[in-house]
């Protein structure tokens, strides 16, 4: 759709006009010296910008940006010439609050499509769009611009912190649960037998392994696992901290083999089968708002402020801080070794 | 528009990518357009004087550009100009000889003079018609210097190309800058703005080939296009510009006729239209203007008109002279005698700085004045005056490119003389006895009074004027150059008849305290004959206008024998202009230089020691005349520029292969015998029959498009040649006799239907439709 007038110079390009009327004018009347040579190319210009811009057909542009993300953290907006339009131009495109975008209004050529980087700043569901590109002779003269209504949607979680697994074993301590041993998501390495999915098979230690079949991930069964009822509730500043702490609480007792349910102002959320359950619950806590649960869980968070450091966990009788059970890293790479360790050295005699 | 084009900020330069490359060509540009002004500023300061001074102010002012740039915001840029825009000014100012007072007093009258000198230079007057115009070019170079590069430092190109843009307007608009520099200057901003665009955008390298074709249009265009109406249209083409360059303009138009400007030409013709009847006591010369300014390849009139209020002072003492004027066909100009104090009879007169009396408008034959001039008076001759500063400095202004050589011959010539007149007349005489005098020459390239004196044999008035002024003012003695009518026919006692072959040029010297002294280095006698024969030869044409009533009965007979002695080599007879009796000389003795008239004398000058010198580089003049009136190395520029055009053009629309591609569809010389005869003798077929029928449809196979088009057609070859070709490609039936035939009847069929090289015209034979 074209949204610009009959004549679609731009403010450069009514300023040549203007400059090449005052040398027609002042040639007219004082004779012509060598204004030809300033009048022609001006002319030119104009006559080409205006003739190229007419007759370009609407430019295609793709959008390519990623389903979700975390928040702080950036990902790269790619839009996409998929047609061959051999002009210059300029993208706008719109992003919605909570995300940072920069470069998302930019002179490009248009062919070439554009990069920018968008900065996830709150967590929410956000959208990218609507579009305008417009396209532009090389002087910048004249130019005609085209909306592209396309919206892409973007899901932003919370921030996960690393709990401590002194503070996390405290807090199952107090909560009378038992956690799994620290490990990720799978048990244990051990060799492929034939009855497992071909995608559990760990591809980096089968690959150091040429001589053993495969190496497979062994995942801690369902009945195996322990629950908690997590709950939260926040003031209208706080439901930001809220779900940071619910978020980063749920990634950890998860991956120490417990099952979370989670009861928060906006509704519950039941463990089901499956490692689906931290996606679940990182989409529910996306948009979750202030206010409070109708029951309170084994575990509850209370959030009053923006500050996660401040908020305060109630489990059964006794309170503490978020702050108490927040820690270091540990390394990945030290927990993959060591599981790697337990694959059994030579090929297994069988 | 909201968005910014580019980054305002500066980087390193780094010469990596594409981008920087594109960075490179945009800053190219910027220093064409920047070098058309610069290079319009540079000849006036070597004209004028201070040429050094401006070269390295403008250098200042650009690694100041790149100094403030790599920190500075533009709002710091934009204060630094403002204050380099003020000081400039102030120091012209006072150059001028404004003082603080009349900032006070009288602000109006500056902003007055400034906008006047504004309308001036848009109205086409040269720069150098202003009063200061060196001071002025160095002052004035600087700060837009420093804007427009700060600008281009930090990518802001289309500001940096309206700020170098606007500063060479302004040459552009005073006429001044000439086609060729005018069009380069253009192209810069072109580029600029191109590859700036491109930088900005990290666009693809295609683009330049776009920008390439542009600008060939666009040169092509202003070269043979004219948009603006007028003679020079035609930009370096034009040969209707009748006032000045090339083409033999009359001897009139150049030198009374040209206005704040004269332009010195090559040949000239000499026009037997009448133009005064004076009637004046003395035969003197009857002055219309005078040049002050010497450019090297001609002269600049300084200063303004005034309305004529009332009679103008003139020598304290000296003779006065009254002259009655009939002008005979239209004219402006009123000629009178040097020094013209007071006129009546007319309506709205102006008058020059110099004392010049110039009409308002046109006036009509029959239209009479009084004018009344007062001679110098030679016992006022002070040999030990002194000159007043601003006049000498004014009137021994040389242009720094002049070769020394001029001063140097001047200087041997001279030996001995004491004071302005004996150096005139010594010089007067030189000239007359050492050249010839012919309107047939060609205008020299290079400095004219160095040519004149140095590579030419004869010339005219002009020449003669020209050389005699440089030589003067390279021995320090003020003078200039008068232009004019002088030597009429006499038709009685105190009356002549003035035609346009009489019009003339002259030299004014200034002599301490007498004033403005009349000197003719032209020798005299050669050119009455020729200007008989002119007049003769009109009159048996019948020519209109040629005589008065008075003058037509009688001969032309020039008499240079003005003192009455039978000796018909008498020179000018300046001395009446001088207020002398006919044998007075102005000063004079048994012992001075000074020749007698028509002896032959000695000059104790060898021009080949000179010859021998090397002139130093010259500046070649602006209009050097090669090929259609161009320089030839600009004929090559705009040459490389349209052939790039092409070939960017030719690229783009892939001519290459076009091309390729219509000669193998027209021809196929020989078989090859492999399938690649069958697959091409197939497609110039279907070649032949998307015209003759239709195109086939892109999914249509060959086969079904065949039967459809024997459905309607009995074309056998036709036929033949789509059954040989689907043997070939589907049960292999591939040899050489095949291959021949199907490329035999396949060039048959494209003959009957190709005309050579042109379109295909519908098939003569067996349509049966």
């Amino acid at each position: 759709m074209v949204t610009n007038t009959n004549v679609p110079l731009t403010r450069r390009g009514w300023f040549v006009v203007g400059t090449i009327l005052v040398v027609f004018i002042l040639g007219l009347l004082f004779g012509p010296r060598s204004l030809n040579a300033v009048f022609a190319p001006a002319f030119i210009a104009l006559v080409v910008a205006l003739w190229q811009v007419r007759r370009v057909d609407r430019p295609g542009m793709q959008r390519h940006i990623p389903e979700d993300g975390t928040v702080g953290e950036q990902v790269t907006v790619e839009i996409e010439s998929t047609s061959e339009t051999d002009h210059l131009g300029r993208i706008a495109d719109q992003v919605s609050d909570g995300l940072m975008a920069k470069g998302n209004e930019a002179a490009i050529d248009i062919d070439r499509g554009h990069i920018y980087e968008l900065t996830l700043r709150q967590r929410g569901r956000h959208h990218v769009g609507p579009m305008s590109v417009s396209v532009t002779d090389i002087f910048g003269l004249a130019e005609r611009t085209f909306e592209y209504r396309a919206i892409d949607e973007l899901l932003v979680y919370p921030r996960t912190y690393d709990i401590g697994s002194e503070g996390l074993e405290r807090l199952a301590r107090l909560a009378g649960i038992r956690l799994h041993r620290e490990r990720h998501e799978f048990d244990r390495l051990r060799e492929y037998r034939p009855e497992d999915s071909l995608r559990d098979i760990h591809w980096k230690t089968s690959a150091k392994r040429p001589d053993v079949d495969f190496i497979v991930k062994e995942f801690v069964r369902e009945t195996d696992r322990g629950t908690l009822l997590l709950s939260g509730e926040s003031s209208d500043e706080g439901d930001d901290a809220l779900a940071d702490i619910l978020a980063s609480l749920s990634t950890a007792l998860l991956r120490r083999g417990i099952n979370v349910s989670l009861e928060t102002a906006d509704g519950s959320i039941e463990p089901t089968a499956g490692v689906d359950d931290l996606t679940r619950i990182l989409i529910a806590l996306a948009t979750l708002g202030p206010g409070k649960p109708s029951r309170h869980g084994d575990v509850h968070v209370i959030a009053n402020g923006p500050d996660v450091r401040a908020a305060t966990i109630e489990i059964g009788d006794e309170q503490l801080s978020f702050a108490s059970l927040m820690g270091g890293d540990r390394s990945t790479a030290a927990e993959e070794e060591a599981a790697l360790a337990q694959v059994p050295a030579q090929g297994v005699a069988d | 528009m909201g968005v910014a084009n580019t980054v305002d900020r500066f980087e390193w330069f780094t010469l990596e990518d594409e981008v920087d490359y594109y960075r490179v060509g945009a800053l190219v540009g910027l220093a064409m357009v920047s070098a058309a002004s610069v290079r319009m500023l540079y000849e006036i300061t070597v004209i004028l004087g201070g040429s050094t001074r401006l070269l390295i102010g403008v250098t200042a002012a650009i690694i100041a550009a790149w100094l403030v740039a790599k920190r500075f915001p533009l709002r710091t840029a934009l204060y630094i100009f403002s204050g380099l825009v003020f000081i400039s000014y102030l120091w012209y100012f006072f150059a001028v000889g404004g003082d603080l007072r009349m900032i006070v007093t009288t602000p109006y009258l500056i902003i007055a003079h400034t906008l006047d000198d504004t309308i001036t230079i848009l109205t086409g007057m040269s720069v150098l018609t202003i009063g200061e115009t060196d001071v002025w070019a160095r002052s004035f170079a600087p700060a837009p210097i420093f804007l427009a590069w700060y600008l281009g430092f930090r990518r802001r190109y289309a500001l940096a190309s309206m700020v170098a843009g606007g500063m060479m307007l302004v040459f552009v608009f005073s006429g001044d800058l000439g086609w060729w520099w005018t069009l380069f200057g253009s192209t810069g901003i072109v580029l600029t703005l191109g590859f700036g665009a491109f930088e900005a955008r990290r666009a693809s390298v295609k683009h330049v080939e776009w920008l390439v074709i542009i600008i060939a249009v666009m040169a092509t265009t202003a070269l043979l296009v004219p948009f603006i109406p007028g003679g020079g249209a035609m930009g370096p083409l034009s040969f209707i510009d009748d006032d000045t360059e090339g083409n033999h303009s009359t001897i009139e138009s150049n030198v009374v006729g040209s206005g704040s400007e004269l332009r010195i030409v090559g040949e000239v013709d000499l026009s037997p239209t009448v133009r005064y009847t004076i009637e004046s006591s003395d035969d003197v010369y009857w002055r219309t203007g005078i040049y002050d300014r010497y450019t090297g390849s001609g002269w600049v009139r300084t200063g303004d008109l005034e309305p004529y209020t009332g009679p103008q002072d003139g020598p304290e003492s000296g003779q006065t002279v009254i002259q009655d004027v009939r002008i005979e066909s239209p004219i402006d100009r009123l000629p009178a005698a040097s020094r013209p104090t007071s006129i009546s009879g007319m309506g709205d007169i102006s008058v020059s700085e110099h004392g010049s009396f110039v009409a308002d408008e046109q006036l009509e034959p029959g239209t009479t004045y009084r004018v009344a001039s007062v001679l110098p008076d030679p016992a006022d001759i002070d040999e030990d005056g002194d000159y007043p500063t601003a006049l000498y400095e004014h009137y021994t202004q040389l242009p720094e490119d002049m070769p020394s050589r001029v001063h140097d011959v001047t200087a041997e010539l001279t030996e001995g003389a004491d004071g302005p007149v004996e150096k005139a007349q010594i010089i007067e005489a030189w000239l007359q006895h050492e050249k010839d005098y012919s309107w047939n020459v060609s205008r020299p390239s290079g400095d004219v009074a160095d040519a004149f004196i140095f590579e030419m044999d004869a010339g005219y008035c002009t020449y003669f004027a020209t050389a005699m002024v440089a030589m003067l003012r390279s021995a320090d003695v003020p003078a200039r150059m008068a232009v004019g009518y002088a030597n009429g026919q006499q038709v009685d006692d105190d009356r002549y008849v003035v035609r346009g072959m009489n019009s003339h040029a002259w030299v004014e010297v200034y002599v301490p305290d007498a004033g403005w002294m009349t000197f003719d280095p032209t020798p005299p006698a050669e050119w009455s004959g020729e200007r008989t024969d002119i007049l003769e030869q009109a009159r048996e044409d019948g020519v209109e206008n040629v005589d008065t009533d008075e003058s037509a009965d009688l001969p032309f007979d020039y008499e240079p024998d003005l003192n009455g002695d039978g000796d018909e080599n008498d020179t000018i007879n300046d001395t009446d202009q001088n207020g002398l009796d006919d044998d007075d000389q102005l000063i004079g003795g048994p012992d001075d230089p000074i020749p007698e008239p028509g002896a032959v004398h000695d000059f104790g000058i060898d021009l080949d020691e000179f010859r021998a010198q090397d002139t130093g580089g010259q500046l070649p003049g602006d209009d050097d005349e090669g090929v259609w009136g161009l320089p030839d190395r600009d004929v090559l520029g705009l040459l490389a520029i349209v052939l790039s055009g092409l070939i960017a053009g030719a690229h783009r629309v892939n001519a290459h292969d076009r091309m390729r591609r219509q000669l193998r569809l027209r021809w196929h010389r020989r078989a090859s015998g492999s399938i690649d005869d069958f697959n091409r003798s197939l497609e110039r077929v279907e070649w032949v029959l998307a015209s003759k029928y239709r195109p086939r449809r892109p999914h249509e196979t060959q086969r079904k498009y065949h039967r459809l088009y024997s459905m309607s057609h009995d074309d056998a070859r036709v036929d033949r040649v789509f059954e040989l070709c689907e043997q070939a490609r589907f049960a292999g039936e591939i040899d050489s006799q095949r291959a021949e035939e199907v490329v035999k009847l396949t060039n048959e069929i494209v003959a009957d239907t190709v005309v050579f090289g042109g379109r295909l015209l519908p098939s003569r034979s067996n349509t049966a439709s």
